[in-house]
């Protein structure tokens, strides 16, 4: 149920977005937990990716930034998954945000939330929230699905074997 | 005369929102039912989705009639429950089918489509303003699952089997079974 659910949010992020302000609210949550035990933090920093368009026989340079926050519940500390959750979404100005799609089963809950500035979609968010797990996902910069089915190279990173799914979807 | 007319025309304007809202609501509720319990996957699609999709170019014939199959679209909800793995039982899909043929008015719905193999017994219900589909119903009672698709908007019926194709959601492969009239 999970890869269905990965699958499809990949569907979406085929979408183009724009790289979203330093200083953003959601960077400053992610960063709080990073060093936690429990928790696994991905910054896939911008300039790392380069499009080559070999038809075209042009290069070109692509900015992708992927925060990717997971949470695991653990003895060491003292917090549940759905609070982290709660947390995160508390953080959020939902006057600024369009939720996009939710999909949801007994095991785990994937929400899809975008935001938009002057008509274009600056940050995408996903959220993965399980019964003791919790993963929160921020896409921003210049790029569509093409560009991040380039990442395979992380594949074995822990985290980023769904977006490996999802590129190959 | 033209007072009772003008009454006449208010009440019903009155009313058009309302029943418009009853149907949605009646998906809304199986919906509110079902969602999130055991053997059950729901999928709430708003129109921000669709209007990013619209917004992409992409030289694909296939992609450019998934397109054309979006447009218009304002609401996609899936409610599926499988018996696959053993996961499910059949009491709890009877029970989902009765919610749905008790809940959702089918009377107000033009009957497009039927399908009936092996596996399973697919029904497309329409229901139409003028000559435009407003909302479309999927019913699908198969051997090892049920499946509630309900779209909104301005559809275009001989492009929305191709949303099966291009939505990878289980149960979405059941609308391509659909053919224009």
């Amino acid at each position: 149920m999970k890869t269905f659910s990965i699958a499809f949010l990949f569907t979406i992020l085929i979408a183009p977005a724009t790289l979203f302000s330093q200083g953003n609210p959601l960077d400053g949550f992610m960063k709080k937990y990073a060093e936690k035990p429990g928790f696994y933090y991905l910054d896939l920093k911008t300039n790392m990716v380069f499009s080559q368009d070999l038809e075209n026989s042009k290069n070109e340079k692509k900015e992708v930034n992927i925060k990717m926050l997971v949470f695991e519940e653990t003895q060491e500390i003292n917090l549940q998954a759905a609070d982290l959750y709660q947390s995160f979404i508390k953080r959020l100005d939902q006057s600024d945000y369009v939720g996009l799609m939710e999909v949801k089963n007994a095991d785990e809950n994937v929400e899809i939330m975008v935001k938009k500035e002057e008509g274009f979609v600056s940050e995408f968010i996903i959220t993965l929230h399980e019964d003791h797990e919790a993963t929160i996902i921020a896409a921003t910069g210049n790029f569509d699905l093409k560009d991040l089915a380039k990442l395979k190279d992380f594949q074995n990173c822990k985290g980023l074997q769904v977006l490996g799914k999802i590129c190959e979807e | 005369m033209r007072n009772s007319f003008f009454k006449l025309t208010v009440i019903a304007l009155l009313c058009l929102p309302v029943i418009g809202f009853s149907q949605s609501e009646q998906v809304s509720k199986i919906f509110d039912k079902f969602s999130g319990a055991d053997g059950f996957t729901s999928v709430d699609v708003s129109a921000g989705l669709f209007e990013l999709f619209a917004e992409i170019e992409a030289d694909d014939p296939e992609f450019d009639d998934f397109k054309k199959a979006i447009e218009g679209l304002e609401s996609l909800k899936l409610l599926a429950y499988s018996l696959e793995d053993g996961k499910g039982d059949e009491k709890t899909k009877e029970n989902f089918m009765n919610e749905i043929n008790n809940t959702i008015s089918f009377q107000d719905f033009k009957e497009l489509m039927v399908v009936k193999d092996p596996e399973a017994d697919i029904v497309f219900y329409a229901k139409s303003d003028k000559q435009i589909i407003t909302e479309m119903v999927m019913v699908v009672d198969g051997e090892d699952e049920a499946v509630l698709l309900s779209l909104f908007g301005d559809l275009d019926l001989n492009y929305i089997a191709k949303l099966g194709a291009g939505m990878n959601m289980g149960g979405m492969e059941h609308l391509g079974k659909m053919k224009s009239q």
